[in-house]
């Protein structure tokens, strides 16, 4: 983090936007104290933060993105302890807790351990403990991390009402509908200021920048538009979503050079900008319009030295896809999944979304054979779903949000390491990792080790390790969380290209606009399976604006599986 | 083997080697430590610090004085007058012994009169007590023996000859015992850190659904620290060598047997891994587990000496059997013709350990 000069004002909220290693959190903890900076100074409430940090602790409330409570102590303990900590009068502990507890939705939950929450609950939690000595200064970070939407809306819900009270706040997010909701944002890049403004203003510096493509009559292959695009003069990213594509350019006159090149049956549109467009749209940001074009499958050089086994995916195409029937899974008494019949079809993109809780991550552990099914079934590229089934694991590949990488490898190590572990050798080996380097865009030596890499890397070196094998399905979990939007952009194209070479694909997310580039969502709560279908077909079943996002699809979609099964249990 | 068990094995070999923490902490333990706790832990008597009450004055009250300023086992340094005083010294814990010689010894001993001479002891420890007994009626029959060669006892004389460890000293029982314990403690905390960091990296995941069998893994996961504390006996043996320890049995018995208590330590280390999910809680249950292990073992403290509860329980040390192995193979130098009861009972706690740990660890990660 270097040279960064910005000042916040009383009762102002702000917000600090950036890619994972971008500096948010070691800003938030200079500003907290906890870290002193190296050179330059900050002062809080006037006082400066190397000296007087003490004084400046007792009136701040600092809420980090890891460690916050304690999870054998009850919801009671937890913020005994942290007001008992902090001095806070016995005589206003009493009706501050009573407030806040009311605030957080949590009044019946105080003798429960905090271990034993939800994740939603345990961040509104934390949230009470640092609220409870009615701190001035508001350091919060991350506060949405693995929050599911709704519980994410309520945590705001919460800063809302205590906001009121002429409360300053920083809060570092990766979400930008949070960062909307803020009266400033600081966009940070490799530890710079790249922007600083209210949302409104920064949003007007990217005013005819951002375009929509469609098409009016039969839809052109995006892939060949997409293709057309990137030979633009001035084009700094192209969202590649189910349905269009979406651009940011440089250009003045993108709209006449895109319609000189383009089919005449395209529309293009403005777009609604984003905040984040501003990382892409700067000129520091490096731009990477060669295209994904990987080596075809079964063709070629690559072909000849790649077995019959690997490329299989293209030669029979009824063995891929997911079907599951009346798919349930029970611990003891508890029925985490309940009678799910879901379809992905091959070469499909599926969001698979719900609260915490809601069985998804037990729904995907069954589907790749960790689980054991207690009724109905599943098939996977063709594989009959059991714990027991080998051939079934080769038709899987898993990519979670931590990127499953040993650290203490170099990434040709780990790339060879994972093409052995699904039996490929030698030559074989060789060959699929030049592929699956070629195909995510992997350019970094693979002598390097994964340690000294950045997070955006890791994430091509963890989606080249689980796509080497060419498996029929690819698990997604989070998987561009913490990245900046140029290298995430480039992600989902890189997706498309597998998905149309037949690879269907899984995303669970608590990030809606990861969802937004899959063809279809599905979404789960208490287990069941409560919608599915495109975006389009479900905001149409609910009755809802064609333009509404996709967190109100899915707040009203759970809102109205709540009712129902509230009036089921009357019924 | 197949290609994917190849992959597990080569990578768990980088990992191992690239840990530069771990090489060192395993070399410092089969080395440094080995010899530190030898030196420190050795429980021979030696200069004893002592004062003299000579009442006597005599010649012979003076050379006897003289042999025990000559002891290596004790260390004069005070020559009182008083009893009194030098009593204040042993309260003061300035020495640990008092001899005292009475007036009139010379003349009682030359007489052929039945005397007696006062040694008091500091008994806070009992054993250097006891050995410092032992080693003053010693210096004492060297006085009679030269100064009265005529009184000598015309009686038959037992003579004593103490076999496998002739100078008895207890440095050739640590050195062993060091080595053996580090083995334990490697086999046990190697595996365990290695399964745990899997699972708080979340790469454990990763490899549950990739087409490997959870035996391969096991495998994997315990290969390495076998191959290690193998060849780590090697370097041990120089360094028994150089505290004067003969290696009198055969080498090949010698590793089959080690080879057996690494399995039972490795077994040991996948379970506290299959039942812990961060590396503190992994080495907090490894020091829980090698303690009794350790305890029982008879290392530090003789099995005899313990009551018929744990004398029992101590069977269950694979420590216990290892550690008879080591002294056998060592300094008895016998084989497998005299070593075989151990051996079957470490083989019948290694074996049963292995499967119990492997169910286990199949069972947990499901």
């Amino acid at each position: 983090m270097g040279d960064i000069s910005f000042a916040v004002r009383r009762g102002e909220r702000v917000g600090v936007v950036g890619a994972d290693g971008a500096g948010k959190t070691t800003l938030l903890q200079m500003l907290a104290g906890i870290l002193d900076p190296s050179s330059g100074d900050c002062r809080v409430f006037g006082l400066d933060t190397r000296r007087e940090s003490k004084i400046i602790a007792a009136r701040i409330g600092y809420m980090s993105q890891g460690f916050t409570l304690y999870d054998r102590l009850s919801v009671d303990e937890n913020l005994a302890f942290s007001a008992r900590i902090r001095d806070v009068p016995q005589d206003q502990y009493l009706a501050r807790r009573n407030s806040l507890l009311q605030m957080a939705g949590l009044t019946t939950f105080t003798q429960r351990p905090a271990g034993k929450l939800s994740g939603g609950m345990r961040k509104k939690l934390s949230l009470c403990t640092n609220l409870i000595h009615e701190p001035e200064l508001l350091i919060l970070d991350e506060p949405g991390l693995g929050v599911d939407p709704l519980s994410r809306r309520q945590l705001w819900e919460m800063l809302d009402r205590f906001q009121q009270r002429q409360v300053t706040s920083v809060i570092a997010t990766s979400y930008m509908d949070e960062a909307m909701r803020c009266d400033r944002v600081v966009l940070l890049r490799e530890g710079q200021v790249l922007a600083d403004g209210t949302p409104g203003a920064l949003l007007e510096q990217l005013r005819g920048r951002v375009f929509s493509v469609t098409f009016s009559t039969s839809p052109e292959p995006l892939d060949d538009v997409s293709v057309k695009l990137r030979r633009l003069q001035g084009m700094r990213a192209i969202q590649r979503l189910p349905d269009r594509l979406r651009c940011v350019t440089d250009a003045d006159d993108f709209k006449q050079l895109a319609m000189r090149e383009l089919p005449a049956n395209t529309v293009v549109t403005p777009a609604e900008p984003q905040l984040e467009d501003l990382f892409v749209l700067d000129s520091r940001t490096e731009v990477e319009m060669d295209c994904v074009e990987p080596p075809a499958m079964g063709n070629g050089e690559q072909a000849s030295r790649f077995p019959v086994e690997a490329a299989k995916l293209d030669a029979d195409k009824d063995r891929n896809g997911v079907q599951t029937q009346n798919l349930s899974i029970r611990f003891g008494e508890f029925t985490a999944v309940d009678r799910i019949n879901l379809t992905i079809e091959r070469g499909e993109l599926l969001a698979l979304l719900g609260p915490n809780g809601a069985g998804k991550t037990t729904l995907i552990r069954a589907i790749c054979g960790l689980t054991a099914i207690a009724e109905g079934g599943a098939v996977v590229g063709g594989e009959a779903v059991s714990l027991k089934n080998r051939n079934l694991r080769r038709q899987i590949g898993y990519m979670s949000q931590k990127f499953s990488l040993y650290l203490d490898m170099t990434a040709g190590e780990n790339l060879a390491f994972f093409a052995n572990l699904y039996g490929l050798s030698g030559n074989t080996a060789r060959a699929a990792v030049a592929w699956a380097s070629a195909v995510t865009g992997l350019t970094v030596p693979l002598r390097t080790m994964v340690g000294d890499l950045s997070g955006a890397i890791r994430q091509r070196l963890a989606l080249a390790g689980s796509i080497l094998h060419r498996p029929a399905v690819l698990f997604l979990d989070e998987p561009t969380s913490g990245i900046d939007p140029a290298s995430r952009y480039r992600f989902w194209e890189v997706i498309r290209v597998l998905a149309s070479q037949g690879m269907t694909v899984a995303v669970t997310t608590h990030y809606l606009d990861e969802a937004a580039y899959c063809d279809r969502l599905a979404l789960m709560m208490n287990g069941r399976l409560i919608a599915h279908g495109s975006r389009d077909a479900l905001i149409e079943s609910l009755a809802l604006s064609p333009d509404t996002d996709m967190e109100t699809l899915f707040l009203t979609a759970v809102a109205r599986a709540d009712s129902a099964s509230l009036s089921e249990g009357e019924g | 083997m197949s290609i994917a068990m190849i992959g597990l094995l080569r990578k768990e070999v980088i990992q191992f080697f690239r840990d530069r923490v771990i090489l060192v902490l395993i070399l410092w333990l089969y080395t440094v430590e080995a010899v530190f706790c030898t030196l420190a832990l050795s429980f021979d008597v030696e200069d004893v610090p002592l004062a003299i009450v000579d009442q006597d004055r005599s010649t012979i009250s003076r050379e006897l004085v003289q042999k025990f300023a000559l002891s290596e086992s004790f260390d004069l340094q005070y020559q009182e007058s008083a009893v009194s005083v030098a009593e204040t010294h042993l309260a003061h814990g300035k020495v640990t012994a008092i001899l005292v010689i009475p007036p009139g010894f010379e003349r009682s001993i030359r007489s052929s009169e039945q005397t007696t001479l006062q040694l008091l002891l500091d008994g806070t420890d009992s054993n250097i007590a006891a050995n410092s007994l032992y080693n003053a009626r010693g210096v004492l029959a060297r006085l009679v023996r030269e100064q009265l060669p005529f009184a000598a006892n015309t009686g038959a004389i037992a003579v004593t000859r103490v076999w496998y460890n002739p100078q008895l000293t207890t440095s050739s029982f640590m050195v062993l015992s060091m080595i053996a314990l580090a083995g334990m403690m490697v086999g046990v905390i190697h595996p365990a850190a290695s399964i745990v960091r899997e699972k708080e990296r979340g790469t454990l995941e990763q490899l549950l659904v990739a087409p490997i069998s959870t035996f391969q893994l096991f495998l994997a996961k315990i290969a390495p620290t076998m191959i290690i504390g193998l060849l780590a006996v090697f370097p041990s043996l120089l360094i028994v060598r150089a505290f004067d320890v003969p290696m009198r049995g055969s080498l090949a018995l010698f590793l089959i047997l080690t080879g057996f208590f690494l399995l039972s330590a490795v077994a040991l280390g996948v379970l506290i891994a299959a039942y812990s999910r961060t590396l503190q809680q992994a080495l907090l249950l490894s020091f829980f587990g090698l303690f009794p292990v350790m305890f029982l073992s008879g290392t530090l403290t003789p099995v005899e000496a313990m009551p018929d509860v744990l004398q029992a329980l101590s069977r269950l040390s694979p420590l216990r059997y290892y550690m008879d192995i080591i002294i056998g193979v060592f300094l008895k130098g016998v084989g497998w013709r005299d070593l075989w009861d151990e051996s079957l009972c470490l083989i019948a706690i290694a074996i049963p350990m292995l499967i119990l740990s492997l169910g286990i660890f199949r069972r947990r990660l499901q």
